[in-house]
């Protein structure tokens, strides 16, 4: 592989930096503080990862931004939290444990077909054109976050855990519920990998990512693809909801935050780029979990968007990025 | 198998490209499309394909019209189409080119010999074969489109300009693999505007200009016409 | 993206200067009518210097309010804390703006396209978290600044709380002062080598033409103009708070231009009057509103993509010609079809005589 290019510099003077931070952390507090650090900014890199690989997969598929996905996300929690809490079949039937994973199914599959309308009958007229699908995008998380309001009220929502106690890690204490997170978003992003490099799926792709017209020469229906990977896109946002739902909070605005993030994100890594945004997602969730222990929130914001236009500086299409729009 | 065009007309917002062309192409035959740039050519060949929508007209492959139809469904019918400029893709490998040319083929033993056949007939893309398309040449890269195609098993195949911007060496050499395709039963339908490839390559030829067919026939009809004497062979 | 290009060197702008000077008379009695206009008025500034941006992305939008944060947050600190007046500030401040524009701009530059509009995002939130978190005494945090003590009487002309003609007689000056500026740039030879960068940067760059400071400079005139008006949206507020200049409130501004039409200076005006009897008429239905402006946006881009104005032309076109069929009804042959079909008749006496 080719990881000393020199193109890849600020993707290594990245690298390092989060290094020499965990270094810093390590010699100034103690090995406790540092896991739990660590863990945290993992917790976080893996939520942003579910949400930003969405974002960079229709980037990459159908050249859009997007700005409904942080809605995707909330509604990913709120359909656990309706299948929890509000209609209580699943939960009265089954033990919790079952229950979550077929709440988190369901929420998948709904935001999922949601992702696949949006495309069908409001992006999909569009084609490749990047503005009025933006602004469509814009208007539906407007409706979104407002729908929620509307149907289930301004109070904030929790979804109960469904996995209580918590484990130990070298002297931290880390939940359970956090665990499931940790273990179902490595799941999904091994299935995710394992689709886009080995399988047919994927090639297909990697080819409309290159030449769009070139790849439905081939025999891709393009427009098939474009809905599966609103689907898979929208899913990912879904369930990246549903795992943090139990976690933090369910409100309208949960999505927010995240997406700015997960912009972020896909944007550091290069947009389009599958790897970029792995790595950028870990530096930015460990940058949160550092800033927000040591630093205070918003310093650490602060420092997120330094290190963004930094990167954009040095290499102007993000740490993998190529070519550019 | 025979293609089929009637009274095709395409637009691009007011602008006729194409304004009403009949086109046939027999089978086993190699048929060209003649003329300058922007006489519509190309937008005849790209409705054939399906990545532009014809305005009015039919096209028939057989006894199925496939005007309307996608790429990704014409191809299933046989049809493979090389693109103008080549347009491999540049970030993959030559072999993950071809194997993305059989993406609409689900045999995976016929895929492998087809994979096989194409590093015999192209020897210089065997050679590359690990390499990124994007690093090879142009005449490589032109052999690699075709073999991409063919890798569609095509019956029909659909070339847009293959020899633009390649040495007088690899003309030559796209002569003999054309010819050879035609012995083995590939029905082609060439659009170019290097006259004198046409005119040796094909069997029947359409001159178009201005959106419209100007002349048709058979070379000898044709070089023997004054007009195209006058205009394309500089005589 | 064409029309966009176009703007100032149409008449539009001529057009515009009756009805603006004769809006007050109408509307002078009504506070809130002056309101709307006045925030019409600002939105088409807004508008305006970000249309003179080479990187003429729409979604440069989403950053662009920071500007005009800065310049209101600004003037208001300097008016507030060392007690300079108004006119100072609106003479001081765009040039501080456009420096530190220039200073963003030097590195952000480099990058193009939506990589660029997210390096103008990522800053405007900078900015928005700069003025919400940082110096809290002197700009307000989170809440933002209230209480301002607005324009400082000039003369016999006061500007109190209720003088919205006097303010909006200085919003129409501040407009008059931009246009001037961009008509100016316009024609010199700073304007050709914009226009130049925009069309063609490569083959600017191969006529000798220095790209990379064209665009600077370019950003720092824009953007300075963007803190001029900041400057007077402080005064005419005395009242405001961070998010109102972060990418979320751009993103808003973008809203209003598409729907009111892109395609006309009037467009975001428009929108903006839009917005305010929508947010008006539905004011029993709160929790509905921001629903239904999602709604409104969807159905403009998908079904009236040139906005409000070009329906408006449409319509207008419609009946000219609607006007122009009546009026030829009573001939039984319209007069233009019939020239048009029929050959010239020297050529048709011709073969009839022969």
């Amino acid at each position: 592989m080719r990881f000393f290019k020199k193109d890849y510099g600020p993707a290594w003077a990245l690298f390092l930096s989060a290094i020499a931070l965990m270094v810093y952390v390590l010699v100034e507090y103690n090995f406790t503080v540092f896991v739990r650090v660590s863990m945290n900014g993992i917790v976080l890199g893996l939520t942003y990862l579910l949400v930003a690989l969405g974002l960079a997969l229709m980037w990459g598929v159908m050249h859009l931004l997007n700005f409904a996905h942080g809605q995707f996300f909330m509604m990913g929690a709120f359909s656990v939290w309706y299948f929890m809490v509000r209609v209580d079949v699943l939960t009265k039937y089954l033990p919790i444990v079952p229950a979550y994973l077929i709440s988190l199914v369901l929420a998948m599959v709904i935001v999922g077909m949601m992702g696949t309308l949006v495309e069908r009958y409001l992006f999909r007229r569009f084609g490749g054109d990047l503005l009025p699908a933006l602004l469509i995008s814009l208007g539906l998380g407007l409706i979104l976050a407002q729908a929620m309001i509307l149907a289930f009220g301004l109070l904030t929502k929790s979804i109960p855990t469904a996995f209580a106690g918590s484990q130990r890690f070298f002297g931290v204490s880390l939940t359970n519920e956090r665990l499931a997170l940790v273990i179902s978003a490595l799941v999904l992003l091994v299935a995710l990998w394992w689709l886009v490099s080995h399988t047919k799926f994927g090639r297909a792709m990697v080819a409309i990512r290159e030449d769009q017209t070139a790849a439905a020469l081939q025999g891709i229906d393009i427009g098939k693809f474009r809905l599966i990977v609103m689907f898979i896109g929208s899913a990912l946002a879904a369930v990246a909801g549903g795992l943090y739902g139990p976690v933090f909070q369910v409100t309208p605005e949960m999505g927010t935050g995240p997406m700015a993030t997960a912009f972020a994100i896909i944007v550091l890594g290069g947009l389009g780029s599958l790897p970029g945004a792995g790595i950028a997602a870990f530096f930015l969730g460990f940058v949160e979990s550092f800033g927000a222990t040591f630093l205070g929130a918003t310093i650490a914001q602060f420092f997120t968007f330094a290190v963004i236009i930094l990167v954009l500086i040095f290499k102007p299409t993000g740490l993998f990025g190529h070519g550019g729009h | 198998m025979p293609l089929l065009i009637k009274d095709l007309h395409v637009r691009y917002g007011a602008l006729e490209a194409v304004q009403g062309v009949n086109i046939t192409v027999p089978d086993g035959k190699v048929v060209g499309i003649l003329g300058a740039n922007g006489a519509g050519k190309s937008s005849v060949l790209k409705a054939v394909a399906g990545t532009i929508r014809s305005a009015a007209g039919e096209i028939w492959l057989d006894d199925k019209r496939i005007d309307g139809m996608g790429p990704h469904q014409s191809i299933k019918l046989g049809l493979a189409t090389v693109p103008e400029g080549r347009r491999v893709f540049a970030g993959m490998t030559v072999e993950e080119n071809l194997r993305l040319g059989a993406y609409s083929r689900n045999d995976k033993p016929g895929i492998e010999q087809d994979l096989q056949t194409m590093f015999e007939r192209f020897p210089i893309l065997k050679e590359r074969r690990k390499q990124h398309a994007g690093t090879l040449s142009g005449g490589e890269q032109g052999q690699l489109a075709i073999a991409r195609a063919l890798m569609v098993r095509p019956r029909f195949l659909l070339l847009d300009e293959p020899i633009q911007g390649l040495s007088p060496v690899i003309t030559d050499l796209f002569f003999d693999i054309i010819l050879k395709l035609r012995d083995e039963g590939v029905t082609i339908m060439m659009v170019e505007h290097n006259v004198h490839f046409v005119l040796n390559l094909s069997s029947y030829l359409y001159l178009m200009e201005q959106g419209k067919v100007r002349i048709e026939g058979e070379p000898k009809e044709l070089t023997s016409s004054e007009y195209v004497q006058m205009m394309y062979l500089g005589r | 993206m064409q029309q966009i290009k176009r703007l100032y060197h149409n008449n539009s702008i001529g057009l515009m200067v009756v009805p603006l000077l004769i809006f007050p008379i109408f509307a002078g009695g009504n506070p809130y009518l002056m309101f709307t206009g006045i925030l019409a008025l600002y939105t088409i500034g807004v508008t305006l210097t970000l249309r003179l941006k080479l990187s003429s992305y729409l979604l440069d939008i989403a950053g662009h309010l920071a500007w005009v944060g800065m310049g209101a947050y600004f003037s208001s600190a300097l008016q507030v804390h060392l007690g300079w007046p108004f006119w100072v500030n609106l003479i001081a401040v765009p040039p501080i703006v456009g420096l530190i524009s220039v200073l963003v701009a030097m590195p952000a530059i480099r990058t193009q396209g939506v990589y660029l509009a997210i390096v103008a995002i990522a800053f405007a939130d900078i900015v928005v978290l700069f003025f919400g978190n940082m110096f809290t005494g002197v700009f307000g945090g989170h809440g933002g600044l209230y209480a301002l003590p607005g324009v400082n009487n000039l003369g016999p002309i006061s500007f109190g709380k209720d003088d919205h003609v006097a303010y909006y007689f200085l919003l129409v000056g501040i407009m008059a002062f931009i246009v001037y500026i961009l008509r100016r740039i316009d024609r010199s030879r700073i304007g050709l080598s914009f226009r130049s960068v925009r069309e063609q940067a490569d083959l600017s760059e191969a006529v000798g033409l220095n790209v990379y400071w064209t665009k600077v400079l370019n950003w720092g005139i824009s953007c300075s103009l963007a803190g001029l008006l900041g400057v007077f949206f402080a005064a005419y507020l005395r009242a405001f708070n961070p998010d109102e200049f972060s990418s979320a409130a751009g993103f808003f501004l973008m809203a209003y231009i598409i729907i009111g039409g892109r395609g006309h200076l009037l467009g975001p005006a428009l929108g903006v009057v839009l917005f305010v009897v929508m947010r008006e008429s539905l004011r029993s239905l709160e929790l509905w509103q921001s629903l239904f402006w999602g709604v409104i946006m969807i159905i403009f881009i998908m079904f009236i993509p040139d906005g409000i104005y070009g329906l408006i032309k449409r319509g207008w076109e419609w009946g000219i010609a609607f006007r122009a069929r009546q009026a030829a009804a009573p001939v039984p042959a319209p007069a233009a079809v019939a020239a048009s079909t029929t050959p010239p008749p020297s050529e048709r006496v011709g073969p009839s005589s022969g």
